[in-house]
């Protein structure tokens, strides 16, 4: 049994095979990799320790790399800097954002988690409905009918007249 | 933000294709308005909103300034044509406010949440804010944070109802590990009959009257806390072994009502049942801070001694005569004894310092008793004139960031 304190390096493996070499304490950052490294009993004497992720790009998997090496470098992390790092890390394009969601969410990296998931929010936050679909290219798939009742369903919220530049 | 934000590449939707739990987490940072507001986006999303693990509700969100830019941006997209929406400033009253939460509240689903938070300025009806506190324990909530300052004029309209008392029921609640209430209409705690509180991490209570040793009395039954802000005095006097940060306001502009809180620091036989605080690294005083209550606070020090950090916003003027009468700081130095016992004392800083004796002797007394402070001594600043007369050495320190401020 290998706990990620014992092991020296930790290997990752992405769907198109590209392997990047974590040092085992920024493995660390993900749970994922914790639980695996814990039950794995197979890990060879020499502290390494390799794991596929089957469904993370080698472009995606360089990405959470960088992240999880910026945040496990004590030296580096700290306050504003880090968040003026992360800012700058997270401007990217919404297909790599959603991308990295699902990798975080796959790997169990919480504070990624939490870094994609404000992003996006920040999108979705002071938008009105129709500017949200446009963005997110959400199509609107209410019959008349319905759209009638999510008219009478929503106006305890926003008021009657206010709720026209809505849908 | 101005990211590069240019939508899905295929036109796409991927955000409708991730797990709930993913929506959630987004829908979680996005405040309780806009996640509602997520409801009319497609049938994926109609209901999602309902079991976000956090409320947030904010009445500041709900008075929005009128955005000019975004009109012209509207004006452009829709061909001169502004929706309604926009043509006004985005406003919501109190009344409205409320209504809305409660609606809100009314369309959840019963999870249990991450996070309850409500904050709205002016006077809410204390019935209606024990809703608030039941509906959040009645559904597990670890962090709850209530935030309903009212203006002053409002505040005599507040105590013309009466005081309200919170429920017991806070005090039962399993769940809570973060309790901030910041109100200032006038609320009260009784002494609660049974405390569970065993995972309370945080406690901030502002403005919050409490009748005899409540507050201490609940604070002891908190094994885990370690950040206690509070307005009372007393309080520091019996709490948590744990604890790393205490923050103590005192309030009111005239000397007036810190007396009560503070009569206690003159009871010098109860100095000695001050237990000891082996992790409290940062201590801050705001607010009026009287010369006779210097005693009390060296001897806080001297039982803080893992102290890092030492903040006092305003030492008060020097006492009038009459109330010098029963200030007996003289001599107060040579009760305490000095072994420098403040290892890691490294920065202190005080405003509002004369040179009143106790003020003198409490600057002394810190000289003496930091060892960092004492290899410093050339780093000492002051504003004003202030001969300082200390034992030791003028020692360099080797790179300690230590320093005394006096503003």
């Amino acid at each position: 049994m290998a706990s990620p304190s014992h092991t020296r390096t930790v290997t990752l493996k992405s769907c198109d095979d590209v392997e990047f070499v974590l040092d085992g304490s920024v493995a660390t950052l993900s749970q994922t990799l914790v639980s695996a490294m814990a039950e794995d009993s197979s890990s060879s004497d020499d502290g390494t320790f390799t794991w596929c992720v089957s469904n993370i790009t080698g472009e995606v998997l360089a990405k959470v790399v960088e992240f999880c090496n910026k945040h496990a470098d004590i030296s580096s992390s700290r306050g504003e800097d880090l968040k003026e790092w992360d800012k700058a890390f997270i401007s990217v394009e919404l297909d790599l954002l959603y991308d990295l969601i699902l990798a975080a969410d796959n790997l169990n990296i919480e504070s990624l988690l939490d870094l994609t998931a404000q992003r996006v929010a920040d999108e979705i936050k002071g938008k009105m409905p129709h500017e949200i679909r446009m963005l997110f290219n959400i199509e609107k798939d209410f019959t008349d009918e319905e759209e009638r009742e999510i008219r009478r369903e929503h106006a305890w919220a926003y008021g009657g007249e206010s709720l026209k530049s809505f849908l | 933000m101005n990211m590069n934000m240019e939508g899905s590449r295929n036109n796409i939707d991927r955000i409708s294709a991730l797990p709930n739990n993913l929506i959630h987490r987004i829908l979680s940072f996005t405040g309780t308005k806009f996640a509602v507001r997520t409801g009319l986006l497609s049938k994926r999303w109609r209901s999602l909103w309902t079991s976000v693990p956090v409320l947030d509700f904010d009445h500041q969100e709900f008075c929005e300034p009128f955005d000019f830019e975004k009109l012209i941006e509207q004006l452009v997209l829709h061909g001169g044509r502004v929706p309604f929406f926009h043509q006004r400033a985005e406003r919501m009253g109190l009344d409205e406010f409320v209504l809305f939460v409660n609606a809100t509240l009314k369309r959840c689903a019963k999870t249990d949440l991450q996070r309850f938070r409500l904050s709205a300025e002016g006077y809410v009806d204390p019935l209606q804010v024990i809703v608030w506190i039941n509906y959040a324990i009645s559904r597990h909530t670890a962090d709850l944070e209530l935030e309903l300052p009212t203006h002053e004029h409002m505040l005599s309209c507040a105590i013309f109802k009466g005081c309200s008392e919170l429920p017991s029921s806070i005090f039962k609640c399993k769940s809570l590990t973060s309790l901030k209430l910041r109100m200032t209409q006038c609320w009260f705690f009784n002494t609660p009959a049974t405390v569970k509180l065993h995972g309370l991490v945080t406690l901030h209570l502002d403005a919050i009257v409490w009748r005899d040793d409540s507050l201490e009395n609940v604070i002891s039954k908190c094994p885990n806390l370690e950040t206690l802000r509070s307005l009372e005095q007393k309080i520091s006097l019996k709490c948590s072994s744990k604890l790393v940060n205490a923050r103590v306001d005192i309030i009111g502009d005239d000397v007036g009502p810190c007396y009560t809180s503070l009569v206690l620091y003159k009871e010098r036989h109860l100095f000695k049942l001050l237990p000891t605080f082996p992790n409290l690294k940062h201590l801050k005083f705001r607010g009026f801070f009287p010369d006779f209550s210097i005693e009390a606070l060296a001897c806080l020090l001297k039982h803080s001694p893992a102290l890092e950090t030492l903040k006092i916003t305003d030492f008060g003027p020097k006492l009038p005569a009459l109330l010098r009468i029963v200030d007996d700081t003289a001599g107060w130095r040579s009760r305490i004894l000095s072994s420098a016992c403040l290892l890691h004392l490294k920065e202190v800083k005080m405003k509002g310092f004369d040179s009143s004796p106790g003020k003198l002797d409490f600057l002394k007394f810190l000289l003496m008793n930091s060892v960092s402070l004492q290899k410093n001594k050339n780093n000492t600043q002051m504003g004003r004139t202030v001969v300082v007369k200390g034992g030791g050495g003028p020692e360099e320190g080797r790179g300690h960031e230590s320093h005394v401020s006096i503003i």
